[in-house]
């Protein structure tokens, strides 16, 4: 392929997953040359967004052999034969559509399917890593309408801000009371060290300390499963920093501490890299690896593709695209389940004006699950469709096992009009030999259980840090019209489309600037 | 639903590489030209106010960022496009016949509500140069094939036709949103930076 391509360079990344496409930015953002590959023809690789097509093909093809996507599986529900009605039937009226295996293909690209869906809190990691970068003017975003939690086997809203625990029916006064009290308590945890009560919790677990509180049993559950969003053996200072964050997210955007991204997580990767290509770095999407060597004199990495040869300084790959990284044995790592449905989940309360982007944690035991439902709201489906995710910690290699006690608990009671279900397995791997290049090639992590990307900025951090020492990680980028190309005076941008009168004017002014200056 | 009445209309420029597709969002908006060839390093998107029939209007021009080198532009580029400008070389034959796969692409992947409507303008740019290879001829043939495309020839360099054709643009991208009367599909999308990013509303402050 003669595709004259430079051969040189700072970094090449493989993988345009999250993790990857973060570094990608980041180095190009301080002047490195970056090179950044991918064996799909879509970006993001398991931290993307697909069609409905690109979802199936994905489930049941042999998977590729950079894939860490296994165990797929899929059903259509309309071809059971099974025609009965009910009162899904009043939503389909609505928008006069009847949801088949053609009709939803026929969408396939409305959809947004994320492999690994996220929620981010709005004054978390990511969202502070955008702003502060400049990332967040290609993103737009969704406020979470609800954050849920079982009661009695329904799911119900659990009130956020002041005002909703003010109104909710849901609580008593004293109730009210009490978990204003806590939250208050929670706010302040950590700004006074010292404080006696905190300090006897320390080293136990997070429910012993809500026990202690006093509060009721419902309130105990909403802080539990919604708000600190941890189990029976969570820590009491993971709990407490848990709750810390989602207090904090409080009050930014909508009624919930949580934001979705428009047209689902796969924007994300596609940011990253869009930045990274402003700055100069060079996007081969369908390119694979054929190998990857170290040059024993000038310890550089020689990554051949197709045939071209590459040398970097450094390469970050994610697990798998490299050839030699295939010999590590794959372990389960998140059980997903899919579902398409033409009803919400949940009652009327849940999805007022048709439903919206709901979140809701599920506990089984020490087992844990997050639920997420998105209407066409998120720009993720068409009108009529709501898409379900739930991801669960890997324990068997049957996603579908893994995740029934879950769906059990999300569906009996409440059985929504399924068109497609399916399941599937996101594995993790050790981490491969390096060959001896251990300063120079970094393997990103499989995504972890976790609802917004601290993880995965923890890792792009930390691989970016081992990169380049003393460099400052993503700043801010400037907006187009900010920029001073080269050799020209920065007024004279301004200046160029200000009429004759309007220029000496705005000269006046600079010198008389100037002068002020030199006064100080 | 409310309808929305949109002032914000994105257009965004297709083309192989080095047509001057950069080159012409910096003379439409700048009213500058460099000839040195830069692969399109800190190009991302320009804005600039528009009055079409009467109504001013934001245009947000989105460049490629060289993403179109290896074919390896995302689906996030294309997404609302209102208009897309498709530009190819007058010097460069291939880069006309490529006019083709652009179009396709921006079909399947912006996959807009009603692509035999879409608009698009075609930009056949570099008419400064001497060697010229693709007739104008040639070039309105294909337009007209495809729907009646509009057809400018343009000089980056030079700044010809370029006001006039990014006029056209803009006309079009708000005469197709006017008759579709474009619902508002997605209410209150939120906007991240650094001025919306402080707590709002006092009574949805931390409990």
């Amino acid at each position: 392929m003669a595709d004259d391509l430079p051969e040189q360079f700072d970094l090449i990344v493989i993988g345009t997953g999250f993790t990857e496409s973060c570094i990608a930015a980041a180095a190009s953002r301080v002047g490195k040359t970056v090179l950044h590959l991918d064996s799909n023809d879509y970006y993001g690789n398991v931290w993307g967004s697909v069609g409905v097509e690109d979802l199936v093909r994905l489930l049941s093809s042999d998977a590729a052999p950079h894939s860490t996507l296994r165990n797929g599986s899929y059903t259509w529900h309309d071809e059971s034969g099974d025609t009965s009605t009910s009162e899904g039937d009043e939503m389909k009226e609505e928008t006069g559509q009847q949801w088949t295996r053609e009709t939803v293909l026929a969408m396939s690209r409305r959809f947004c399917i994320d492999l690994c869906p996220r929620i981010l809190y709005s004054a978390g990691e990511l969202v502070q890593l955008l702003i502060q970068s400049n990332i967040c003017r290609y993103t737009e975003f969704r406020a979470v309408d609800n954050v849920c939690m079982q009661q009695n086997g329904n799911i119900v809203s659990i009130p956020c801000s002041r005002s909703d625990i003010f109104n909710t029916k849901s609580l008593t006064i004293v109730e009210k009371r009490l978990l204003m009290k806590f939250m208050n308590a929670c706010n302040d945890y950590g700004e006074d060290k010292c404080n006696e009560d905190t300090l006897a919790f320390r080293g136990r677990t997070f429910s012993e300390y809500l026990q202690e509180q006093r509060v009721t049993e419902k309130i105990a559950s909403c802080v539990m499963q919604a708000i600190a969003m941890c189990g029976p053996n969570t820590s009491f200072e993971e709990g407490m920093l848990r709750t810390q964050r989602f207090l904090r997210s409080l009050g930014r955007y909508g009624n919930t501490p949580f934001l979705y991204p428009m047209y689902g997580c796969g924007e994300f990767p596609q940011s990253f890299c869009r930045q990274c290509a402003v700055y100069g770095g060079i996007y081969c999407l369908q390119r694979s690896v054929d190998d990857c060597a170290v040059d024993a004199n000038s310890n550089e990495v020689l990554i051949s593709s197709a045939v071209t040869t590459f040398r970097a300084k450094h390469v970050v790959s994610a697990p798998r695209y490299l050839p030699a990284s295939r010999d590590c044995v794959m372990r389960p790592h998140l059980s997903r389940g899919l579902f398409l449905s033409s009803t919400p989940l949940g009652n009327e309360v849940l999805n007022k004006g048709g439903g919206g982007v709901n979140i809701l944690r599920l506990m089984e035991g020490v087992r844990e699950a997050i639920f997420i439902q998105l209407s066409h709201f998120s720009g993720a489906c068409p009108k009529g469709l709501y898409l379900f995710h739930v991801t669960t910690p890997a324990v068997s290699d049957d996603p579908a096992e893994d995740l029934r006690p879950f769906a059990m608990q999300l569906f009996q009671n409440s059985a929504p009009e399924f068109v497609f279900s399916s399941f599937f397995t996101l594995t993790t791997q050790s981490q491969p030999n390096k060959g001896g290049a251990d300063d120079a090639i970094f393997y990103t992590d499989a995504p972890s259980f976790e609802m917004d990307f601290y993880d995965a900025i923890a890792n792009a951090r930390d691989i970016f840090g081992k990169l380049y020492t003393d460099v400052e990680f993503l700043p801010r980028a400037p907006d187009v019209e900010e920029i001073v190309v080269d050799g020209e005076d920065p007024s004279a941008l301004n200046e160029h489309s200000l009429p004759e009168d309007l220029r000496a004017q705005l000269q006046d002014m600079q010198q008389a600037t100037e002068q002020m200056d030199i006064q100080d | 639903m409310a309808t929305r009445k949109k002032s914000l209309l994105k257009v965004i420029i297709l083309g192989d590489s080095s047509v001057g597709k950069t080159s012409l969002m910096n003379q439409y908006v700048n009213k500058r030209f460099s000839n040195q060839y830069k692969a399109t390093i800190g190009a991302d998107f320009c804005t600039k106010e528009v009055v079409v029939n009467d109504r001013v209007v934001t245009m947000q021009i989105w460049d490629t960022a060289g993403q179109e080198r290896f074919q390896s532009l995302g689906v996030a580029f294309y997404r609302g496009a209102d208009c897309c400008v498709l530009v190819y070389d007058v010097t460069a034959p291939n880069s006309f016949k490529n006019l083709d796969s652009w179009r396709d692409e921006f079909l399947i992947q912006a996959s807009p509500r009603d692509p035999e409507h879409f608009p698009f303008v075609v930009l056949g740019n570099k008419v400064d140069l001497d060697n010229r290879q693709v007739s104008t001829r040639r070039a309105q043939q294909w337009c007209q094939s495809k729907n009646d495309i509009p057809y400018y020839e343009t000089s980056a360099k030079e700044g010809i036709n370029v006001e006039m054709a990014f006029q056209t643009i803009a006309k079009n991208a708000l005469e197709q949103e006017a008759e579709a009367e474009v619902i508002n599909d997605f209410p209150d999308q939120i906007i991240l930076n650094s001025q919306n990013n402080r707590p709002g509303n006092p009574d949805n402050c931390q409990c």
